[in-house]
């Protein structure tokens, strides 16, 4: 049983057949995490995670972040998504862009959920039938920092209102398991497409003293079991790494480990 | 670059990832790129409680910047030579 969607010609998407639509309230440097709400007709303030999208183009095509280059990556039809652990939604369309993942249902036009791939912690092919009935992709998705409250009332949200209840997992449930792997894929090149921000600024400073990441935590470990008494203290002190501009450290590195 | 040319050299070794969100995920180390975005293959949740619907998975991406921690085994990491390259990268080369 193969739902396939009729008519919906990428090749004159509205990506590039229209124009982009002029909101005052985007600038147009193309930082990734303002593009998540741009196009959410009703005015939000910025949040991450999981949003409703509703900024569909008459061809039923979302509408991209032309300026700031957001492309179709791919598309799946009959795709569904399961929010939380709520059922999975009747199929729709799931569009992967160089910045985001936006679906749209195809029984109820202008449903649509988006997140962008910087709100996306994890992704996985999921076929455990004990994890899952269908086989699926399962994401973790980067909530609001206070939030608690798991998946609440979907359809006790007032239409106008785009936000939605803290949702941290979401899976993708294709007609076509067998596209999960390549699916897979396309999430993980767009997720190296949409580096942390703050990683890239601090690309040249002290990895050690870097925002989020592994800096200096995989050292401590837990139980100690990984630290050396005494680590020099050094070891903390905030230097650019890889400016060091003589040595290549990573050669040094590698040499001294092989056998 | 220290870390990324670190991570490398564990590729194909078990490890447990820890993210910020407090999921510890074990698994084998298949990748790691320049934002210490980590591929792990046979991978399975630690603390089953929390995650429960998030067994056992073949492949798994997680996103550098979610990362709290990357707990190595104890015979694949030698410490002296972690210590004295980072010492020399903390000095400077």
């Amino acid at each position: 049983r193969v739902w396939r969607s009729q008519d919906t010609k990428l090749s004159s998407t509205s990506a590039t057949a229209k124009p982009f639509r002029k909101n005052p309230q985007i600038s147009h440097a193309p930082r990734p995490e303002t593009l998540a709400l741009c196009f959410v007709p009703t005015t939000v303030p910025m949040a991450p995670g999981l949003k409703r999208f509703t900024d569909v183009a008459g061809d039923g095509t979302p509408r991209l972040d032309d300026a700031a280059g957001e492309e179709l990556v791919c598309v799946e039809r009959a795709a569904s998504v399961a929010l939380g652990s709520r059922a999975p939604e009747p199929p729709g369309t799931l569009f992967i862009t160089t910045r985001r993942v936006i679906w749209l249902s195809e029984a109820e036009k202008g449903r649509g959920y988006a997140v962008g791939f910087l709100d996306i912690t994890l992704h996985a092919v999921s076929r455990d039938p004990e994890a899952y009935p269908s086989p699926c992709l399962y994401t973790q998705i980067e909530a609001e920092a206070d939030s608690d409250e798991e998946d609440g009332d979907l359809d006790s949200e007032a239409d106008s209102d785009s936000q939605l209840p803290k949702i941290s997992e979401m899976r993708i449930i294709l007609a076509d398991a067998a596209q999960l792997d390549s699916l897979f894929d396309a999430f993980c090149h767009c997720a190296e497409l949409n580096p942390d921000p703050t990683a890239e600024e601090n690309e040249d400073s002290d990895l050690f003293h870097g925002e989020g990441m592994t800096n200096g935590g995989w050292i401590h470990g837990d139980e100690d079991e990984h630290m050396v008494d005494g680590i020099d203290p050094e070891f903390f002190i905030p230097n650019p790494i890889g400016q060091n501009g003589g040595d290549d450290l990573s050669s040094s590195v590698l040499e001294v480990c092989i056998d | 670059q220290l870390f990324f040319s670190y991570f490398k050299e564990l590729v194909g070794k078990e490890v447990t990832v820890e993210l910020k969100n407090d999921l510890a995920i074990r698994g084998t180390l298949h990748s790691v790129d320049q934002y210490l975005n980590i591929k792990l293959e046979n991978t399975r949740v630690v603390d089953q409680d929390k995650y429960p619907h998030m067994l056992s998975v073949r492949n798994c991406f997680i996103r550098g910047s979610v990362v709290r921690y990357v707990l190595l085994p104890q015979d694949g990491v030698d410490i002296d030579i972690l210590h004295d390259a980072t010492r020399r990268e903390a000095r400077g080369g």
